[in-house]
């Protein structure tokens, strides 16, 4: 009876165990610096309740990192998977299976290069003099810009960065394309649906599932950004594109403040936080529908 | 029945299959990283870019290192910034100091970015992980507490603390020393300087053409007004700019810093406030560098506005690819350390490039002596092998590797400066190994996080104000936000952070 009892305890305990000490534990501690005023040089370390709170709360610019990190990720998660539908479902309509093979071989392409890679290659093309951005826009007539160092230094970092992810969308949504049964479409050519129709109420509705996952795995993995923006901008021009994890990495790696490093990584928290939630619910709708 | 046996054999072999293919794979895997290891160099391989052809004979004021094999058959750790081209003959010489001694030396690389900050976490979580530290002039101040006191082996290697004092250059002895005690040996020293194309100035067409048009010789500018004509006389985008400008975020603060301390202010008044805000004087002055700068990029364009995103090694490709007449802030890593310079590939295409001091911002052209950046070697409490660690910081300073290095440095002892100052380039025969000028500028140099005024080391400078002065003065020269608004949103951070680290309670 006992041995009935806890054997199943038994069983759960090595993730039970994985998730206290690799995150529960590290959450904790990551809470109780964000109350104290720890740095990287020195030894001690005082509890300071919320002030680095109301500090960063005060000087405001928390908010602005915030909003680039919202915009980032929306819009990178949102034209990645609209671009990845596209391109699937561009692909899935060739006939040819050779030529379907290639095209989704050198769409994956760029999926399999480094970020900091796909970093450093946008950055030297989005050079004023050496980049091969400029030399097309000069030959259609316009002028040549530093593109990384303008205001919306920001929006360059999201077409590379949705240049390097729309093909993570695009080959999940194949396979989840070839999964719909062909028969299906073949009877709704045959009742006289147009292509459109088709999309709207047999493809789309197949592949929700996928696409609500995807899209919440796409969220939570851009909100994490943090490679290609350092190494294209570190944060610039001034600190326009900085977002919510860059300026933890500021705080602990530049100005070496582990209590203040600590209380942004609590911020940053927030938006995954609610973005599971929501999941959590739609999730749970369709488990009742 | 017989389906499912067919079935069964199938997933059988299958099974087989998928076994052998997983064996297959994991015996390819070990053999790539069985080969990989196999062929892994026992030290990193560092190629030597200098070697020093002449030499004379002068009786050094630094010791020479008796080696001993007292620590034989250890193994010291020591890491150091990755791929750094002014040490890389002394890094290629060191097999010579494991002969000598027996020990061994295991250098960590690390990135640029994360050196300090790598040993930083390192030493203060007391982790023994390195024998000494290899800090640059920014995170300097963090270590101080956390290193030992090396009063007792400076009196005993040089004699006397004096006689050591003595032989390192006068602005760096203060930052030294922290509560009474020597904490760091200077490996490095270095500053900026102006490079230019001496053909383009010597061309009897441009000369003709500059005299016309500003009614005086073609000079190397010695002022930034001179720089702003001649800059504007050779401008001529994009098949050649006025200025190309080691510029990048990482070190703007100080290229811009540097003209300020030249101009005859520091950072800090007597009571540890910052001048730009309460000396009207420093004030005007940096708003008049800040505006210069922002009119060299954004108006007259006569720096290519990449130079702000260039890192060191992009800016002496576009400058020696022929694209700009003359380089601002370069570090002496690349006078000779890189051959870039110098090398004969590029003296066919641009000819000659000569140094010569950083211009002054006053138009009186007096150097009061800008911003020196220094490297420098102490020995953790945490370290495992002390006076192992010391016998390498010996090594490294000696003479020998001093001036292997000295084509990238300055080597940071007057005695061993003096003699490199006398050699020039293997490479390049004409061309002086340290350029003089630019020495007699340096030995005015300043640490940026000392306060000389009032005699401290002010740690806090170089953390979070430093951040976002590099922040606000790219946004400045960017024309996004005034230097006025700039100066004031730098001073404000500044003055709170030092406000918070408790430096004005009475």
């Amino acid at each position: 009876m006992i041995y009935k009892r806890w054997m199943p305890l038994f069983f759960i305990l090595p993730i039970v165990a994985y998730t206290l000490i690799f995150f529960i534990y590290p959450f904790f501690l990551l809470l109780l610096y964000s109350f104290s005023d720890a740095t990287l040089y020195s030894l001690s370390q005082n509890f300071i309740g919320i002030e680095n709170y109301i500090s960063v709360f005060r000087e405001g610019r928390v908010y602005f990192y915030l909003q680039n990190s919202i915009i980032y990720t929306v819009v990178v998660s949102f034209a990645s998977l609209m671009l990845g539908m596209v391109f699937a479902l561009l692909t899935n309509s060739i006939k040819h299976k050779k030529l379907q093979r290639i095209f989704s071989i050198s769409l994956m392409l760029p999926m399999m290069l480094l970020p900091v890679a796909v970093g450093v290659t946008w950055s030297l093309s989005l050079t004023e003099y050496y980049g091969w951005v400029n030399f097309i826009l000069e030959a259609i007539g316009f002028r040549r810009e530093a593109w990384l160092l303008k205001p919306y230094a920001l929006w360059f970092v999201m077409l590379a960065d949705v240049w390097g992810w729309t093909p993570f969308m695009f080959i999940v949504l194949l396979a989840a394309l070839q999964q719909v049964p062909p028969s299906i479409l073949d009877a709704a050519e045959v009742d006289g649906a147009t292509r459109f129709n088709k999309f709207r109420f047999i493809i789309f509705p197949t592949l929700k599932p996928v696409i609500i996952t995807l899209t919440t795995l796409k969220l939570i993995d851009t909100y994490k950004e943090f490679d290609m923006l350092w190494v294209m901008t570190r944060g610039g021009p001034g600190d326009l594109s900085t977002n919510i994890n860059v300026i933890v990495y500021k705080s602990l790696f530049n100005y070496f403040k582990l209590g203040r490093a600590s209380c942004y990584g609590v911020i940053s928290l927030i938006f995954p936080i609610l973005v599971l939630i929501i999941y959590y619910f739609i999730i749970r709708r369709r488990g009742k529908d | 029945m017989g389906e499912e046996k067919k079935e069964e054999k199938a997933i059988s072999r299958r099974k087989y299959l998928g076994a052998v293919g997983g064996l297959a794979a994991a015996a390819a895997v070990g053999w790539g990283l069985a080969g990989y290891l196999a062929s892994k160099p026992k030290a990193p391989a560092v190629e030597k870019t200098v070697t020093i052809t002449k030499t004379e004979a002068i009786t050094p004021t630094a010791p020479a290192t008796t080696p001993i094999k007292k620590y034989a058959g250890l193994t010291l750790k020591v890491p150091f910034p990755e791929g750094w081209g002014s040490w890389a003959p002394g890094i290629a010489m060191v097999h010579e100091f494991e002969e000598e001694t027996g020990m061994k030396v295991d250098y960590h690389f690390l990135p640029w970015a994360e050196n300090g900050s790598k040993q930083l976490l390192e030493i203060t979580n007391k982790t023994g992980a390195y024998d000494l530290n290899t800090v640059g002039a920014e995170e300097w101040p963090m270590f101080l507490p956390h290193l030992i006191g090396l009063n007792s082996r400076i009196e005993e290697h040089w004699g006397s603390l004096n006689a050591f004092m003595s032989d390192v250059f006068p602005k760096l002895q203060e930052p030294l020393i922290y509560e009474g005690e020597h904490r760091g040996i200077p490996i490095h020293a270095n500053t900026m300087f102006l490079a230019y194309r001496k053909d383009l100035f010597e061309d009897p067409k441009n000369q003709k053409r500059f005299e016309e048009q500003y009614g005086r010789e073609l000079q190397p500018p010695k002022t930034f007004q001179e720089l702003d004509e001649v800059a504007t006389f050779f401008n001529d985008p994009p098949r050649l700019y006025g200025i190309t400008a080691e510029q990048h975020k990482w070190i703007l603060f100080s290229t811009l810093i540097t003209l300020f301390y030249d101009a005859g202010f520091e950072l800090l008044d007597k009571d540890l406030r910052p001048t730009m805000k309460y000396d009207d004087k420093a004030r005007e002055t940096m708003i008049e560098i800040l505006k210069w700068h922002q009119d060299a990029y954004q108006k007259k364009k006569y720096i290519n506005i990449d130079s702000l995103k260039f890192l060191d090694g992009e800016i002496l490709d576009f400058f020696t690819s022929g694209n700009a007449a003359m380089a601002l802030y370069i570090w002496m890593d690349f006078w000779g350390g890189v051959p870039g310079y110098h090398a004969p590939e590029v003296r066919k295409r641009i000819g000659k490039v000569e140094a010569i001091p950083l211009p002054t911002i006053k138009p009186d052209g007096v150097h009061h002596g800008g911003v020196g950046s220094w490297w420098i070697h102490g020995i953790p409490e945490d370290s495992k092998h002390p006076d192992a660690a010391w016998e390498y910081i010996k090594w490294a300073i000696s003479e020998k590797v001093q001036l292997a290095c000295a084509a990238g440095q300055f080597p940071p002892y007057k005695s061993i400066c003096e003699k490199a100052i006398k050699l020039t380039m293997p490479h390049a025969p004409d061309v002086p190994l340290i350029p003089k000028d630019v020495f007699e500028v340096f030995t005015k140099a300043k640490n940026l996080y000392y306060c000389y005024s009032a005699n401290k080391m002010v740690i806090e400078v170089s953390m979070e104000p430093l951040t976002k002065a590099q922040d606000l003065f790219e946004s400045c020269l960017l024309g996004m936000i005034t230097p006025e608004k700039a100066i004031d949103e730098y001073t404000k951070a500044l003055e709170e952070t030092l406000k918070a680290a408790g430096y004005y309670r009475r």
